[in-house]
C-alpha cells in the first residue's frame, strides 16, 4: 500500500520545496489517501472487532449510517444496546454504564446513565485504512468478546 | 496462579469495587486480595495527555510497559469516564517509529544543513547545539535565539525553560504553542480582571440550569465535560443548552437552541445581548455599581499582519494592504458609530496601542450598544442563507430571553471560536460584559468559562509564564517590581532579566524568515504544521544560516525541517504535572522507561544548560530598542561582577547557577513519594536530587501568598487527592475565586476582583482617553464596550468561500500521536473537505471527489465530504488540521488579534476546484 | 467462537436491608454462588458477589437475591467475565 510510505515521501518532498521568486509555492505532489469508509453492514450483521487491551471500549463493527446524531430524545445505540443484562441479541452495555458515579454511586438504574449518553465519544466505527506506521503496543488482551 | 484462587481474587476485586461505588470502606484484607486479581498489572494515577478537560486516569503497567488505561472513578473531573482519545493514552507511546536517538544533518561526518539526518550521540548533539548557539549569540545577541515551547510541557519543563531562557540567556524569545490557543483568553482575563484564569470551576456544570456554548464544539473537543452537561440535560427538565456555531456539529444535536452564525458576528451578537439586558432592565444594578466599571479602547488596531510588503507573495497583496488602511463596510459603519461612512478608507493608526483602554460612563456604554438592534444584528449575523430570517431572529430573541431571565443561572463556554479570532481578546471581554452586567460571575452555577484547549496551557504556559512578555505567577518582564521579585527568588544580580518582551510565536516565524532569529529550539510542539500561512515558515526553516533543533517523540513536519532532531520521553516515561482548565493541578510518577536514548525534555533543558557559562551570557548584551537606566540605548548591563558578589564564579555554568542550586540539591532523590518508581531525569543527570520536585517547589514560591498558591508537591500524591484547584490555602482548594464566601484572598465585600494588573485607568469617552488623572479601580472588574469589525479577508469573487479549521474528536492537534493508534487512525484516516452539497455540485464535485482548496497563500488537495458529522451552510467549508498530508495551514492566514497575538484560524477566503489528475502537483 | 465453559462470570451486588437486620446475611449464604464480603448492619448494606457460569445464571441469582425476605433492594454494581483457567497475565475486564 502506498499509504504507509506517504509520511516518508512527504518528508522528502517538503525538503525539496523550492520557492520560485516568492510566488505562492506549489504544494508537494503527495498522492491523497483513497476513500476509506466504515463497512456498510447493518447492525446485527457484523462480527465483533478484537480489542487491543482489556477495558478498551468496544469498537463499532457496523455502519452508523442513519443512526446518528444522538440527541436528547433519540439514541439509536441505547435502543439496541441499552437493555441491562440482556443475554440474547445486541450485546448490552455493561453494568458500569447503568451507574452514575457522580450523582448516585451505589445505584444501578435500568437506563443508561446520562453521563454515558454520548456513545460515540468512546465507541467509534472503523474503516479499513491500513496503518500509516506500525505499533508495538501489546495489551495482552484475552480473546474477543466479553 | 490456579483457577480456583484466581476466582477468589476476582470475587474480592468485585466486592471491593462494589464497596467503593457504594461509599463503604474496603477492609484491608479484601483490598489486598483484590490487588492480586489484576495479575501484576500495577495501577497508578495519571492525567490524560490530551485536551484541557484534564480527566483523571489510572495507568496500568506491567513489565515496564503501559498495558491499559482506565478512567479514574475517584476523579471529580470525569468520575471514571474517558473519551476515545483518553482510552488511547497507553497506545500513544508505542508507535513503531518512536524517535529513539538524536539525529544531526551530516555530510561526511560534519554538520551540513543539506545533509542527511544521521544518528549521533547526545554528546555530539549538544556539541553542535552549543556551537551554533554561540555563533548566533555572538552575531545577534539574546534576540537571535529562540525557544518554541508548549502548553503540553509539564509544569516543571515549562519552568525550567523559562528560567533558562530569561535568567540564563537573558532572552525573552520563549513562546508556547498556547499563543495559538489561549492568548486571547489570557488577554481577556488580564484586561477585565487584572489576573488570569477562570473564577469558577467545573462544579458550575451541575449547579447551573443553562449552558451556552459559543463557537465551541464541546461534544468533540471537551467530551467528558459535555458528558456532564448531557447528564444534567437529561435529568433536569429545566436545564437548557444553546449552541452558537458557524456550522452544525455533534454539539448541535444535544442543544435545545442551535444558532448558525456568520463568521465574526459573535462580536455583534454579544452587543445585541448587552443592549437587550439594558432595554429589558435585566441589569444587576447592585453588582455593577459595587464591583464594576465601564471601559473602551481603540477600534482601528489592524489585524496583526506584517505592516509592510516584506516577504509577500504577490497574491497576498490585497489582504496585506488592509493592515494599514481598509475600506469601511456598511455594517461596520453602523456598528462602530463613527463619523466615517461606508465605503470610506479608514487608517489603522492604533496598531501600536491595541491594548490601551480607559474608563467610560454607563451612558456612553448604553449609547455604544444602541446600534445593535435585533434587526441590525439578525441581518448581519445569519449564517445559514437557507434559514428564513424570521426564524433566525426568533432564535436570537430566545438567546436574549435566556440571558435576561433573572431566575436563570448561566454558564457560557467558549474555546477557539473566540480565542482564534482577529478580535479574540474583545470576544472574551464581551462574554464577561454580559455576565458582569447581569451579576453572573464568580458564583456557583454562574460562570463565563474559558475552556482551555491543551492539557497544561493553564498549568504550564500561563501560570509559569512561558511567554515572550511574562514571568511566573502573572508577572511581566516589563514591570520593574516584577523583575526584581524574580531576580530575588532566582538569586540573580539586579538587571539580569531583559525588560523588553521577545517575539510572539508568529513573529518568531517572521523573524526566522527575515534572518533575525537564526537558532531555534522546538519542544513538545509541531509549529511548522500548526502556524498559519505555513509556506512562508517552511521556506524560512531552509535558510542556510538558520539552525533548528526539534525535540519530539515522532517524526512530523517540524522534525522533517529540523537540522537536529532530539528524541523525547513521553508522558508516564517521566515524572510530571499538568494544570487543567479549572485550575486543577494534577501529577503523575514515571511508570516506564523511555525507548532507546529518548530522554525527558526536562533532562534536555538541564543537560544543555551545562554547556554555557555566565561568562558567555551575562556580559553586556545588545537588545535593539531596550532602554536600561545607566546603559547606552539598546544594551543590557554586564552583571558578572554583581554575580560574583552573589557567589557565582564566571565559569559557573547555567546548570550550576539556575538548576543545581544549593536549595534544589537538598531535595533528595530517592524519595518515599516515588513508591519505588524510577526517575530517569535524575539518573541521566547523575543527580542525587529530585529535579521535578525541587523545581516545582522553587516555582511554587512565586505564587504562594500571591493568590496562585499551589500545595506542597507530596500533597498531590495523597491517596484521596485527585489534583487540587489553586489557590490552595491551608490545604483547601478554591472553587470560586473573587467570591467572599469561597476565596480566602477576598478581604472585603461579597466580591472582590483583586487582580492587580491594569487597575489604574484614565477616564475618557468612546473616542479616546482624556488628559484627566487616572483613577484606581482596585477590586473592580471592567465591562468593556467592543464594536463589531469585519475580518481582514472575506470571501470575494475569486476566493468565494469561508474556510474554517479545527480538530475532530478522534485526533489531537497535528496527529503525530493519535494517527499512530490503529483504532483512532481507522476511525478518521484522513482530513476531508466538509462542504454543502450544493456548493460541491456547483463546482462539479461529488462526495469523495478530489478537490483543491486554495487561498492567496497556498493550496492543498483532499477529498470532498458532503455528509458526515458536520452540516456546513452554503458558502462555508471546514478542514481539520490533524493530517500532515493535507497541510491546511499552508492555506490559512496569519492575521491575529493585535492585543493577544493569537492567530485567527477560523476565517479566511478560499476557492475550491475539482482536482483533475491524481498526480497533479 | 469462545468456549462458554472457559468463562467465569463474577458480579458485585450491593444489597440493602433494614438497618439492624442480621438475618438476611444467613439467608443469602444459602443461595448457591453467593458470597457475602461486607456486612454493615448499622447502615443496612451488604456487599455480596455472584459467581456463575453464564450471564443468564448471574441474572437468575440476582433476581433470587432480590426476592430473599428482608432484602429491600439488590443493585448489580459491577461484572467481570474471565477465562478462569488462565495463567498470569490475563486481566479481568470489568468495564
Amino acid at each position: 500500500m502506498r499509504a504507509h510510505s506517504c509520511i516518508v515521501l512527504f518528508m522528502l518532498v517538503i525538503g525539496a520545496w523550492v520557492s520560485a521568486a516568492a510566488q505562492t509555492p506549489a504544494s508537494p505532489a503527495v498522492a491523497p489517501a483513497p476513500v476509506f469508509e466504515p463497512p456498510d453492514t447493518r447492525p446485527g450483521r457484523s462480527t465483533r472487532l478484537p480489542r487491543a487491551w482489556d477495558g478498551q471500549p468496544p469498537l463499532v463493527p457496523h455502519s452508523l449510517r442513519g443512526l446518528t446524531p444522538i440527541t436528547v430524545t433519540s439514541n439509536a445505540c441505547v435502543r439496541c444496546h441499552g437493555r441491562a443484562g440482556a443475554t440474547a441479541g445486541p450485546p448490552p452495555a455493561p453494568p458500569s454504564h447503568f451507574i452514575d458515579l457522580r450523582e448516585a454511586p451505589g445505584v444501578a438504574r435500568p437506563q443508561v446513565a446520562g453521563a454515558r449518553w454520548n456513545c460515540t465519544a468512546c465507541h467509534v466505527p472503523q474503516t479499513m485504512a491500513p496503518p500509516l506506521v506500525g505499533t508495538t503496543f501489546d495489551g495482552k488482551a484475552r480473546r474477543p468478546g466479553r | 496462579m490456579s483457577g480456583a484462587s484466581r476466582r477468589e481474587f476476582l470475587r474480592a476485586a468485585a466486592a471491593a469495587a462494589t464497596a467503593v461505588a457504594a461509599g463503604l470502606p474496603v477492609p484491608g484484607r479484601l483490598r489486598a486480595q483484590a490487588a492480586q486479581a489484576t495479575s501484576a498489572v500495577r495501577w497508578d494515577r495519571g492525567v490524560c495527555r490530551f485536551c484541557g478537560t484534564g480527566c483523571g486516569i489510572q495507568v496500568g503497567t506491567r513489565d515496564d510497559r503501559i498495558v491499559a488505561v482506565k478512567g479514574d472513578p475517584d476523579s471529580p473531573v470525569n468520575r471514571g469516564l474517558l473519551c476515545v482519545k483518553g482510552y488511547a493514552n497507553a497506545q500513544i507511546l508505542y508507535g513503531a517509529d518512536r524517535l529513539a536517538t538524536p539525529q544531526l544533518r551530516l555530510t561526511d561526518g560534519a554538520y551540513d544543513k543539506r545533509g542527511t539526518l544521521t544518528p549521533v550521540s547526545w554528546e555530539r548533539a549538544f556539541d553542535e547545539m552549543a556551537r551554533q548557539f554561540t555563533r548566533v549569540h555572538a552575531e545577534l545577541g539574546p534576540t537571535g535565539v529562540a525557544v518554541m515551547g508548549s502548553g503540553q510541557y509539564t509544569i516543571q519543563e515549562g519552568y525550567a525553560a523559562a528560567k533558562l531562557v530569561k535568567a540564563g540567556w537573558r532572552s525573552n524569545n520563549l513562546e508556547p504553542n498556547a499563543r495559538h490557543c489561549m492568548a486571547s483568553a489570557v488577554a481577556g482575563f488580564m484586561q477585565t480582571f487584572g489576573i488570569d484564569e477562570p473564577a469558577g470551576c467545573y462544579d458550575d456544570i451541575e449547579l447551573t440550569d443553562t449552558v451556552v456554548t459559543w463557537g465551541a464544539n464541546m461534544a468533540e473537543m471537551h467530551p467528558m465535560l459535555w458528558a456532564r452537561v448531557t447528564a444534567k440535560r437529561l435529568a433536569d427538565p429545566n436545564y437548557r443548552i444553546a449552541h452558537l456555531t458557524t456550522f452544525t456539529t455533534p454539539t448541535s444535536a444535544m442543544a435545545d437552541l442551535e444558532i448558525v452564525i456568520r463568521p465574526q458576528t459573535d462580536l455583534a451578537i454579544w452587543n445585541y445581548l448587552a443592549r437587550e439586558v439594558l432595554v429589558r432592565n435585566a441589569v444587576d444594578r447592585a453588582f455593577v455599581d459595587q464591583h464594576c466599571v465601564f471601559a473602551a479602547g481603540y477600534t482601528d488596531i489592524g489585524y496583526g499582519q506584517r505592516g509592510d510588503e516584506r516577504s509577500m507573495y504577490p497574491a497576498e497583496h490585497d489582504t496585506r494592504a488592509n493592515e494599514r488602511v481598509h475600506t469601511l463596510a456598511a455594517d461596520e459603519a453602523v456598528a462602530q458609530g463613527r463619523p466615517e461612512k461606508a465605503g470610506e478608507r479608514v487608517a489603522h493608526d492604533r496598531r501600536a496601542n491595541a491594548s490601551d483602554h480607559w474608563l467610560i460612563t454607563a451612558d456612553e456604554f448604553r449609547a455604544a450598544v444602541e446600534p445593535y438592534t435585533l434587526d441590525f444584528v439578525a441581518g448581519l449575523s445569519r449564517g445559514n442563507a437557507d434559514e428564513p430570517l424570521e426564524a433566525f431572529r426568533a432564535k436570537l430573541v430566545q438567546l436574549a430571553d435566556l440571558y435576561c431571565d433573572r431566575a436563570r443561572k448561566i454558564v457560557s463556554f467558549w474555546t477557539m471560536g473566540f480565542n482564534q479570532s482577529t478580535r479574540g481578546t474583545w470576544l472574551n471581554e464581551q462574554a464577561y460584559m454580559v455576565h458582569l452586567l447581569t451579576g453572573r460571575y464568580a458564583a456557583p452555577g454562574n460562570s463565563a468559562f474559558s475552556l482551555t484547549g491543551q492539557p497544561s496551557a493553564c498549568g504550564t504556559a500561563r501560570e509559569v509564564g512561558t511567554f515572550a512578555h511574562r514571568l511566573p505567577a502573572d508577572m511581566s518582564v516589563e514591570n520593574p517590581a516584577d523583575r526584581r521579585r524574580a531576580e530575588d527568588l532566582w538569586r540573580l544580580p539586579a538587571g539580569t532579566i531583559n525588560p523588553k518582551p521577545g517575539s510572539h510565536l508568529t513573529e518568531m516565524m517572521r523573524d526566522l524568515e527575515d534572518g533575525r532569529i537564526k537558532w531555534l529550539w522546538v519542544q513538545v510542539t509541531n509549529p511548522f504544521q500548526s502556524t498559519a500561512n505555513a509556506n512562508h515558515w517552511v521556506e524560512a526553516a531552509r535558510r542556510p544560516d538558520a539552525f533548528i533543533v526539534v525535540s519530539d517523540v515522532y517524526p512530523g513536519v517540524s522534525t522533517g525541517l529540523a537540522d537536529l532532531v532530539l528524541p523525547s520521553a513521553m508522558i508516564f516515561e517521566k515524572w510530571g504535572a499538568y494544570g487543567n482548565s479549572e485550575r486543577r493541578t494534577q501529577m503523575w510518577r514515571q511508570q516506564v522507561r523511555a525507548p532507546g536514548d529518548a530522554r525527558s525534555d526536562l533532562w534536555q533543558i538541564l543537560e544543555f544548560s551545562k554547556r554555557l557559562t555566565i561568562r558567555d551570557l551575562w556580559g553586556a548584551q545588545p537588545v535593539a530598542g531596550v532602554a536600561v537606566a545607566g546603559e547606552p540605548a539598546g544594551r543590557l548591563p554586564d552583571v558578572r561582577a554583581a554575580a560574583r558578589t552573589l557567589g557565582h564564579r564566571p565559569e559557573a555554568t547555567l546548570y550550576d547557577v539556575l538548576f543545581a542550586t544549593a536549595a534544589n540539591r537538598q531535595v533528595a532523590w530517592p524519595d518515599a513519594v516515588a513508591e519505588d518508581r524510577p526517575n530517569d531525569t535524575a539518573r541521566h543527570l547523575g543527580a542525587m536530587w529530585f529535579p521535578e520536585k525541587a523545581l516545582f517547589e522553587e516555582y511554587a514560591a512565586f505564587g504562594r501568598g500571591h493568590a496562585h498558591d499551589l500545595a506542597p508537591f507530596d500533597a498531590y500524591f495523597s491517596a484521596d487527592v485527585r489534583g487540587l484547584r489553586w489557590p490552595v490555602v491551608k490545604g483547601r482548594e478554591t472553587r470560586w475565586r473573587f467570591n467572599g464566601a469561597h476565596d480566602p484572598y477576598v478581604t472585603r465585600g461579597s466580591f472582590e476582583f483583586y487582580g492587580p494588573a491594569m487597575k489604574v485607568l484614565p477616564p475618557g469617552d468612546r473616542t479616546g482617553p482624556a488628559t484627566a488623572p487616572p483613577v484606581s479601580l482596585a477590586g473592580k472588574a471592567k465591562i468593556f464596550f467592543r464594536p463589531y469589525t469585519a475580518p481582514p479577508e472575506v470571501p470575494d469573487a475569486t476566493y468565494d468561500l469561508w474556510l474554517s479549521t479545527g480538530r475532530v474528536l478522534e485526533h489531537w492537534h497535528s496527529g503525530t500521536m493519535t494517527r499512530r493508534v490503529p483504532e483512532l487512525h481507522r476511525a478518521v484516516p484522513a482530513a476531508l473537505l466538509f462542504m454543502h452539497p450544493d456548493d460541491a455540485a456547483r463546482r462539479g464535485l461529488a462526495r469523495h471527489d478530489l478537490a483543491w482548496v486554495a487561498s492567496r497563500r497556498g493550496r492543498v488537495r483532499l477529498r470532498v465530504e458532503t455528509q458526515g458529522r458536520y452540516g456546513m451552510p452554503r458558502g462555508s467549508v471546514y478542514v481539520p488540521w490533524f493530517d500532515e498530508q493535507v497541510f491546511i495551514n499552508t492555506v490559512t492566514l496569519d492575521a491575529m488579534c493585535p492585543i493577544s497575538k493569537q492567530t485567527d484560524f477560523k476565517k479566511c477566503a478560499v476557492h475550491v476546484t475539482k482536482a483533475e489528475h491524481s498526480t497533479e502537483g | 467462537m469462545q468456549d462458554v465453559a472457559d468463562i467465569v462470570h463474577i458480579a458485585g451486588v450491593l444489597v440493602r436491608v433494614a438497618p439492624g437486620d442480621c438475618e438476611v446475611s444467613d439467608r443469602l449464604a444459602q443461595q448457591a454462588g453467593v458470597q457475602t464480603h461486607i456486612d454493615d448492619a448499622a447502615t443496612g448494606q451488604l456487599v455480596v458477589t455472584i459467581d456463575a457460569p453464564t450471564l443468564e445464571a448471574v441474572r437468575a441469582v440476582h433476581e433470587a437475591i432480590a426476592r430473599v425476605p428482608g432484602v429491600v433492594s439488590a443493585h448489580l454494581v459491577c461484572h467481570v467475565a474471565d477465562a478462569a483457567a488462565a495463567g498470569p497475565g490475563r486481566t479481568g475486564g470489568a468495564s
